[in-house]
Order: structure tokens, then sequence, then C-alpha cells
């Protein structure tokens, strides 16, 4: 059935938009609602995100793999754009660096994925750990990041990716990829 | 990530995938990622560990009216494919006009508005055409034949009729009476489904043709 619908959305198939967002629309308007806030400003830029992915001729493609990663990172590169945009306009504060307080009683996207990546999380270096954390969860832009821990930009940068591929080794030698 | 269309992909494809990178940027990767297949495994690498990253954000459930945003326009999209849609919609809304007249002068209410219903539905599920209906001198009336191209349905239509008229089809296998037009506003009307198609058509006053139709297929 993911392969029919994949197979679908390549193809633009009118009824494949519709199909995909059911599929995924938790997790998109999630990662959306996390980065924004507000739920109809998420809900535009759900919507947005994932017509700009439609008619895009550089869209997704088989060889980059996930269909629901590839989204998920849309969606969310759109909501970031859009935090940032209103930030440059003054209609959003400055972000300080905050960790949201995910308690027992939270309802998380994918328990089972959280706790691997808590997991992967703690094991990478700390240099590598709170830069990144502060870029994904903390939505902060690497300069941001790299004025508030004090670090060259360009290191930043490096550590980030590091970590990021070192998590990627992690996941998938934990038998599954993520 | 000026030169991507020569230099594969180095941190860019993690920072892409966190979001790091402004628009024209992104854009250099995509256009990169759309030709090169070991740098577009590099950028699925890394949107994999950014998906999981967001297992653990808090989840939120999507408001319903989202969903009926990309309904809508799969809709709009059929539409602007067959145009069939719009002539079906205005022949309901002709049978939901129809219904409401019916509602107010006919004493026999549920029946007519079951037939209706029928009606509707018929139309709605197949493609339909339509032909006017030659005249005799002093029918006192205007009427069409609505039917179905596959001959499962006929539905006649006469303005104003100034008499009861019967319909009377013509097909292979003979001549039926189908019976006589009911009368619903400003109109009379007859929904006849049927087993073969109707070649022809015509309203009879008493034993008097008024009014013939000749379908085509």
């Amino acid at each position: 059935v993911e392969d029919d619908l994949v197979a679908a959305f390549i193809a633009r198939r009118p009824e494949a938009l519709e199909a995909v967002y059911r599929r995924f629309a938790r997790d998109l308007f999630s990662v959306a609602r996390y980065v924004l806030g507000g739920s109809e400003t998420a809900e535009d830029c759900v919507h947005d995100a994932l017509l700009r992915v439609w008619h895009s001729r550089n869209g997704y493609t088989p060889a980059r793999g996930s269909l629901r990663a590839y989204l998920i990172v849309c969606v969310r590169n759109e909501a970031v754009s859009r935090a940032r945009s209103e930030a440059r306009r003054g209609a959003r504060e400055a972000r300080a660096f905050r960790l949201q307080v995910v308690t027992e009683d939270t309802e998380i996207v994918d328990p089972y994925d959280a706790a691997r990546v808590r997991d992967a999380l703690a094991r990478l270096p700390a240099e590598q750990r709170l830069p990144l954390e502060r870029a994904y969860y903390g939505n902060q832009t690497h300069v941001e990041v790299a004025r508030e821990l004090g670090l060259p930009l360009g290191t930043v940068k490096s550590r980030i990716a590091a970590a990021m591929r070192k998590l990627h080794e992690d996941l998938v030698a934990q038998g599954r990829p993520a | 990530v000026t030169h991507l269309s020569v230099t594969h992909l180095g941190d860019e494809a993690e920072l892409y995938a966190l979001g790091l990178l402004d628009d024209a940027e992104r854009e250099a990767v995509d256009a990169h990622v759309a030709t090169c297949e070991g740098c577009a495994r590099r950028v699925g690498d890394a949107e994999d560990v950014a998906a999981t990253l967001a297992a653990s954000i808090p989840a939120s459930e999507p408001p319903a009216r989202l969903g009926r945003r990309f309904s809508a326009r799969a809709q709009s999209r059929t539409q602007t494919f067959d145009w069939r849609i719009a002539a079906l919609s205005a022949a309901a809304a002709i049978l939901l006009a129809f219904s409401a007249l019916s509602w107010q002068r006919t004493t026999s209410v549920q029946g007519r508005l079951a037939t209706m219903q029928i009606a509707t539905q018929a139309m709605l599920r197949s493609h339909f055409t339509h032909v006017p209906m030659t005249l005799e001198p002093g029918a006192a009336t205007s009427a069409k034949v609505i039917y179905d191209p596959k001959g499962t349905w006929i539905y006649v239509v006469a303005l104003d009729p100034a008499d009861r008229f019967d319909v009377v089809a013509r097909s292979a296998s003979g001549e039926r009476d189908l019976g006589a037009l009911s009368p619903s506003g400003e109109t009379s009307v007859l929904f006849a489904p049927q087993t073969e198609r109707v070649e022809s058509v015509e309203l009879r006053r008493g034993a008097s043709t008024v009014a013939r139709g000749n379908l085509r297929y």
C-alpha cells in the first residue's frame, strides 16, 4: 500500500496529494505546530508546503528514501522559513533556547522512535549533541547556536553535520533505519 | 553550495535536513539531488534522522478543515478534467427545483420526491444527453427528453402543458406506453428506467401525437 501511495504521488495522480496528506497528517501538522506554535499558521504551513512539493520540478525521488521523512523535512523547512520571516518583521520574539517540557502525560509523535533517538543522542559527545539539540528542538539558526555557545560558525556547522551522520549510523546499527 | 551542479554535497546534506539552509541554498540542494543519486541517498539519510528526531516532539492533531482543503482541491481538479460534472450539477439543480415545486403543489409529495431522488441518482451516476421534442401544431407546450446514452433511463420534461400527456417510447422491441407526465409546478415530468435504448419518444394527448423526439446514441 505504501509503495502504491508513493508511486501515485510521483506520478502526480490527482488523488495522491490528499491521500499522502491523510497518511502523514499527524506527523506533518505536529512538526509545523512545534516550530510555529499557532494552529492556524501551522495549518497554512502544511498546506502550502505540500503544494510546493507537489508542483516542484525537483521534488521527491525514490533515491532519496522515505517519502514520509522527506515530507516531514519539507514541512519543517517551510515552518522554519516562516518563523524566521516573522522574526525579521518583528512579528515573533527572538527565540531563546528552550527544550519543550515533555511530561509523562504529553502525547508525543512516536514513543518508540523517541526512545531510540533519546538513547542515540545520549551516546553523542556533548560538543555535537548540544548544538544539534539547539538547532532541532530549539529551532535556532546555526548563527544563533554559534553565538550562544561561543563557537565559530563553521565549527557549529561541522559539529551538527557530524552529529547527524553519527546518529544515522547509530540508528541503522539498532537494526532499523530511521 | 553555489556550484552544486558540478560539486557533490558536503555538510549541506545534513544542514538541509535540519532547516539550517536559506531558501536559495535549499533550492540548490534540491536541484543537485534531482540529478545525483549518491547525494540523494545522503540527503535521504539525513532526512531519516531528522524525521526520527521529530518522534519526540508533542503530537498535535490536525484540524479537520485542513483535510477538507486537500479534498476540495482534489475535487476541483476532477471537475476541470470532466466537463460533464457541470452539466450534471445543472441537472441536479433543475431536479431540486422540481422537487421544491412538487412539495408546494402536489398531493402525493412523498411519491414524487422518491421519483425525483431516483432520477437524481440515476443522472448523477451516469452521463446524459438531451434532445428537444418536435411539436405538432397547436401542441401548447415545449418538451425535451434527457437520457442516458447507455439506454438505462429517460427523463421527459414538458413545459406548462395545457393537457394531460401520455409518454410512448419506441425501441427495437416495439412501442411501449410509459404512463402520463406528472405535473410538477410549471412543468410535467416522467422518469422511466429502461432495459434497452429508446429510439424515439412521443407525447400523446388521447390518440393524437403532439410532440416527438428522436434520440441519438
